[in-house]
């Protein structure tokens, strides 16, 4: 029995990840303004797409736009055709990239698209910097991905987002892991607390974690729960 | 010297005792380096040594991570469940030895940081080889 679902409620970024992540081979379906696109994964990556003429990473990079339509999810369903060889956080790095560019060109019918993303990217960045100016010691305040790709960052200091966001999705697997070995229920958040700085990972909804820095010993470091759980409300309604 | 040695291990017991109940804690875990168990707030020992393998084990994969980010060594690890059970990893020196203390703590608002640190003052100033 496949999945079926609206792209409001899970947008074509998240089909891919969530497929590759846990490393199945099915055959994606979506369907927006009478174009079909068809994606095959296996083995933790897209493999194929397909959508009229076009094939391959193109098509990858023309639907990662939509948030408008349905999809549905064939588990098992495997392709005879290879197309892509880009592994899938680098398409969707370079679709991200791709439809940054194209806002910035001013294509008419890019901007009319992405205007929710842009006013949706220009909240999350004034949430994420609101809350890390709240706090003296934040160097750094992230909405990562559980694979440790880095969606929004706001930060002070210089720092090595790729190592950042890994950081995030280590410290998460670890606190789900020793949860579940210690038979405690799901990981809701960690602190891991060093001489002269802490780390702060909590859990926003199940793809996405949200990654904080700070240049302070933990017992010098003041979270106001209540503002983060605010916090990652707004994140979570936003995503 | 054996004679003193259990007067201190028997004190270090009824310290895990003390502090569970002081702190309103679920439970309360000293461990070595090895992942053993030296004394637990619980009666259970098999269920003891578990959890202290375990959080040694938590501990050494937090003391990497915390490497990977070039940060100082770890003080203090905090896991907190969505149940809001909050597990509190504090690793400690003595003599160059690294001791772990735990406590789970029920509800995540109850404060433990004073508690636990003098705990490791005590234990530390009342340990001996």
């Amino acid at each position: 029995m496949g999945l079926q679902g609206s792209l409001h409620d899970m947008t074509v970024a998240d089909i891919i990840q969530v497929n590759c992540q846990d490393k199945k081979t099915a055959r994606a379906t979506i369907h927006s303004d009478q174009k079909e696109a068809v994606l095959f994964f296996k083995d933790g990556n897209v493999v194929h797409a397909k959508m009229g003429k076009l094939v391959g990473e193109e098509v990858i990079y023309q639907i990662l736009s939509w948030d408008e339509g349905d999809f549905s999810i064939d588990p098992g369903e495997e392709s005879t055709d290879i197309s892509i060889k880009r592994n899938w956080s680098g398409l969707l790095l370079e679709g991200a990239k791709r439809i940054d560019e194209h806002t910035s060109e001013g294509g008419l019918e890019l901007d009319l698209l992405q205007t929710p993303i842009d006013q949706k990217d220009e909240l999350m960045m004034g949430l994420l910097t609101k809350y890390m100016e709240s706090i003296s010691s934040a160097d750094a305040v992230a909405i990562v991905g559980i694979d440790g790709f880095i969606k929004y960052i706001a930060h002070k200091n210089l720092i090595d987002e790729s190592v950042f966001g890994a950081t995030g999705a280590a410290i998460l697997n670890l606190g789900k892991r020793s949860l579940g070995l210690l038979r405690m229920d799901g990981f809701s958040r960690s602190i891991i607390g060093g001489d002269n700085n802490t780390v702060l990972v909590a859990m926003i909804n199940k793809y996405t974690i949200l990654v904080a820095i700070f240049s302070a010993p933990v017992q010098k470091v003041t979270i106001d729960w209540n503002v983060l759980d605010q916090l990652m409300g707004d994140v979570a309604t936003l995503l | 010297m054996k004679q003193k040695e259990m007067f201190t291990r028997a004190s270090i017991q009824a310290l895990m005792q003390e502090i569970n109940q002081q702190g309103n804690f679920e439970h309360t875990l000293l461990t070595d380096d090895q992942g053993l168990p030296i004394a637990s707030s619980m009666s259970d020992l098999d269920q003891s040594e578990v959890q202290a393998a375990l959080v040694s084990m938590v501990q050494k994969m937090a003391s990497q991570i915390s490497d990977s980010l070039q940060m100082s060594p770890t003080a203090e690890f905090v896991l907190n469940d969505v149940e809001g059970k909050r597990l509190v990893i504090r690793p400690f020196k003595i003599q160059g030895t690294e001791f772990i203390l735990t406590v789970l703590i029920a509800n995540h608002q109850t404060p433990y940081r004073r508690i636990v640190g003098s705990a490791i003052k005590t234990i530390k100033s009342t340990w001996v080889y």
